[in-house]
């Protein structure tokens, strides 16, 4: 059963697609001209999301702990075992979650003036296959 | 189509891991192969002779501490991945090529924390071995397959037949030829395994007549058919050889040597197998193939024979000339041409272990004569009784029993081995003199023992000057036989009491002197030593009395003789065999152009299997017809010192080479390379890699071990010299 990402990132994402990469690996001879290639597989194509943690809370310092959370909860998913996962009625199968990072310019956790804690992140899901 | 190897962008082979679980001890096997999901292989290692292939296996998937899905004992197969049809079987040109088959031998487990430089890793993985590992670990080797008296229909009677059974005597040594002798049975037994009807060999009493005889030499391929058969492969289920002299490679003309004394009592069957093999200078490695019914197979080869580029039954061993670009070449017309490309290798070629001028060692010559002996003590101490005209001179047995005291008499208690005073040297000990240390005057017995006088000039002579030293050695058996040639005649020693003029053997009590040449009479009464001829003394004081040997010495020393004047009646001589001091030897002096400009020795000792010894015509039994064991191994040992100089004048070349692909086959079934394949010389640069070891014939390094690395998708040979360490021993046919 495939999981829905938005459940899982929020709806402000937005995404890149990185294709399927084929890995090389080349030979050289010394003195020679050419190399040889050969070609050792592909390595699964990557779907890079960039996305927000929006929460509020009674007080600035409610809602960081809120979106600490949120983000830590994100973080976990990197460990999760391959799984299938839906986006835009697109279903993605034997993925895993890789490359989590918090973006930031001055301050990672920003208050907006109607009181949201916002923290941008991205993490990009890896096909396996 | 262009094969994968003629293209400059090739595509990785992928290895696919097969196993089959064993149940039950030792265990069975389904018929068939399960893949193995999740294993990557590491490595396979490919090794001769008996060293086993091993794998590698990893588990990508699982953590460190996970239970693998194999245990201890599985079989595993590794080949390649060529599309089959729905039936299985191939498609033309993409025939799958095994590259292993194996057991699960060891599990391993690791891991590592990670540092600034590098990330952790954790690995799952197992070992396994192939099946010359299984044998070496499952099949001991001793005891003999031999004839009881029922496997014989009629046993000891005119009629006497062979049953096809035999008996496994656990108490007698494997032993093949024993110091030459031969013991194969010439007759087969056959026995039934798994419904299988097989012959094998059996042994035999060891025998060298040379008609009438059981027995008959041991080949080099019956041993392995002895040690390979199903008696011994106690992993015979899983690689059931029902005739090992079919195995390919035992064709060959090399495995009707004989070898003597061939001992493998104790070892297991591959190293048994590998002991003759050096002996004759053959290797073998074990091959796979996508068979159900033989999957795995062993060959035999000769190192030094690889010869064409094609394998075939002809050729098992081949050249190869791998490929090194040339400066400022492209590589495309190369890879077009499908050569191999050298994408590393370093070659040693080195001076230091040639051996062009070999010394071999036989044993010390040996020489049966018969020798005239000198009386081993001083004359003062013989004296005879002379009261009343010599009364008591001597006691018989019989009047020394009837006697209370009988130590009255010198005759008892001095010379007789139960009196008082027993000298047990005097009268009794008749020594060869060969030290000199009877010339003094204490014993005044006459110039040391002459070898030169008894013993073949060419072997005593040299220039003139005698080439033994006037130490004292002993006596050892003569080298004649009785008429059945199983046994020496041992020492002879006669007796004269004329001088020389006749001898007789007189029945008595001797030993031989373990630390000089010569005999000690230990018979207690000597004058009970009588003449055959039953004479008396025929004059002098002693006149009239009974000829025994104590009357005869007892006339000697009555009369005053000098034995060094040779006026003694009483004689001793001894027919026996002596070694002397010089040994069969030679050396093989360097050829021109060989490896090294340095005369590089080395000192092979071969005393157990080539020596001189003969019955000389000094001999008594020289007109008897007694066969006897005369043995010149000269030409054998000028043979065998020469094939050795061959074997390893030349400088040796040992490489490493790699390559920047796996070279399985590419749907031909079998690996391009094989342990026993040559490399030739290295194309692209022109490198030659022949080792000249005579005019006539040039040699290659030889592979001895071929790795994979399928994650890297390279492979390694290792090659070295054809460094011979033991050489054929000579036929049995005399």
């Amino acid at each position: 059963m495939a999981t829905q990402i938005t459940t899982l990132l929020g709806n402000e994402l937005k995404t890149t697609e990185a294709p399927r990469v084929m890995d090389r690996q080349f030979a050289s001879f010394p003195g020679a001209h050419g190399i040889t290639s050969i070609t050792m597989g592909s390595r699964g194509w990557q779907l890079v999301f960039t996305g927000k943690v929006r929460l509020g809370g009674a007080n600035y310092a409610a809602a960081r702990a809120a979106a600490q959370t949120a983000i830590w909860n994100i973080a976990a998913m990197t460990a999760w075992d391959a799984g299938d996962y839906t986006y835009q009625n697109v279903t993605y199968y034997n993925c895993v979650w890789t490359n989590f990072r918090v973006l930031g310019g001055e301050k990672t956790y920003v208050y907006t003036s109607n009181g949201y804690i916002t923290v941008e992140f991205t993490i990009t899901l890896q096909g396996l296959l | 189509m262009v094969s994968d190897s003629q293209k400059l962008s090739r595509t990785a082979q992928p290895l696919v891991v097969e196993y089959k679980q064993g149940f039950g001890t030792p265990p069975a096997y389904p018929a068939y192969w399960t893949p193995l999901f999740g294993a990557a292989v590491e490595r396979i290692i490919i090794n001769h002779g008996t060293t086993p292939n091993s794998a590698i296996i990893r588990f990508n998937d699982l953590y460190w501490q996970q239970a693998r899905s194999v245990r201890w004992g599985d079989m595993i197969r590794i080949r390649t991945d060529q599309p089959a049809r729905g039936d299985g079987t191939p498609s033309p040109g993409q025939a799958r090529t095994v590259v292993f088959i194996g057991f699960v031998t060891a599990w391993q487990s690791s891991y590592c924390g990670g540092d600034e430089k590098r990330q952790a890793w954790e690995k799952n993985s197992f070992v396994c071995g192939d099946f010359r590992w299984l044998i070496s670990a499952t099949s001991p080797v001793y005891g003999q397959c031999a004839r009881s008296p029922d496997d014989y229909w009629n046993f000891g009677y005119s009629n006497q037949t062979t049953k096809p059974t035999a008996t496994f005597m656990s108490g007698l040594r494997c032993i093949f030829n024993p110091d030459g002798r031969p013991n194969k049975d010439r007759t087969d037994a056959t026995a039934t395994i798994n419904n299988i009807e097989f012959d094998y060999p059996v042994f035999a009493n060891p025998d060298r007549r040379a008609t009438g005889a059981v027995a008959e030499y041991w080949t080099c391929r019956q041993m392995v058919r002895y040690l390979l058969g199903p008696n011994f492969n106690a992993a015979f289920a899983y690689l059931p050889i029902t005739n090992p002299a079919i195995l390919p490679g035992m064709e060959h003309k090399d495995w009707d040597r004989v070898i003597n004394s061939v001992n493998v009592d104790g070892l297991d069957v591959i190293s048994a197998i590998g002991l003759i093999c050096k002996h004759i200078g053959w290797s073998l490695r074990e091959e796979y193939f996508d068979s159900w019914s033989a999957p795995v197979g062993l060959v035999f080869y000769k190192p030094g024979a690889a010869a064409g580029y094609i394998r075939d039954a002809n050729n098992r061993t081949i050249l190869h000339r791998p490929h090194a670009p040339a400066v400022g070449d492209y590589i495309n017309p190369a890879v077009a041409a499908g050569v191999k490309l050298l994408w590393s290798m370093d070659i040693d070629e080195d001076i230091t272990g040639v051996v062009n001028n070999p010394w071999g060692l036989g044993a010390p010559d040996k020489f049966e004569a018969t020798f005239n002996l000198v009386p081993g003590w001083q004359d003062s101490d013989l004296v005879p009784d002379s009261a009343s005209s010599y009364a008591n001179l001597f006691k018989t047995e019989a009047e020394i029993q009837a006697e209370a005291n009988p130590n009255q008499w010198s005759f008892f208690n001095k010379y007789h081995a139960r009196g008082a005073a027993f000298l047990r040297d005097v009268g009794r000990k008749w020594v060869l003199n060969e030290s000199g240390k009877y010339s003094a005057t204490a014993y005044d017995r006459g110039v040391p023992f002459d070898f030169a006088a008894v013993l073949p000039p060419q072997y005593i002579l040299y220039n003139g000057k005698r080439i033994y030293a006037p130490f004292n050695r002993s006596f050892l058996n003569c080298l004649t036989f009785d008429k059945d040639s199983l046994n020496s005649v041992g020492l002879r020693v006669e007796f004269s009491f004329d001088s020389g003029a006749t001898w007789q053997i007189i029945s008595a009590m001797i030993e031989n002197l373990p630390g000089e040449c010569g005999i000690r009479i230990t018979e207690p009464n000597l004058c009970e030593m009588l003449d055959i001829a039953k004479g008396s003394i025929a004059s002098g004081p002693l006149a009239g009395k009974e000829l025994d040997y104590w009357t005869s010495l007892a006339d000697d020393k009555v009369n005053s003789r000098v034995f060094k004047d040779g006026q003694w009646k009483t004689r001793v001589r001894v027919t026996a065999t002596v070694q002397m001091d010089q040994r069969l030897r030679r050396q093989s002096p360097p050829a021109d152009g060989c490896g090294s400009p340095f005369y590089q020795r080395r000192i092979l000792d071969f005393s157990d299997k080539y020596g001189i010894q003969q019955r000389t015509t000094a001999s008594v039994f020289t007109a008897s017809g007694l066969p006897a064991w005369n043995t010149d191994y000269t030409l054998q040992l000028e043979a065998h010192v020469d094939a050795l100089r061959k074997a390893n004048q030349d400088m040796s070349i040992n490489g490493r080479f790699t390559f920047e692909r796996l070279w399985l086959g590419d749907g031909s079934g079998c690996p391009d390379f094989a342990c026993g394949d040559c490399i030739e010389c290295i194309t692209g640069r022109d490198y030659s890699l022949a080792a000249t070891i005579d005019k006539n014939k040039v040699v290659f390094p030889e592979i001895i071990q071929i790795t994979f690395f399928p994650e890297a998708q390279k492979m390694n040979l290792v090659t070295r010299d054809l460094r011979l360490a033991e050489f054929v021993q000579w036929s049995g046919d005399k």
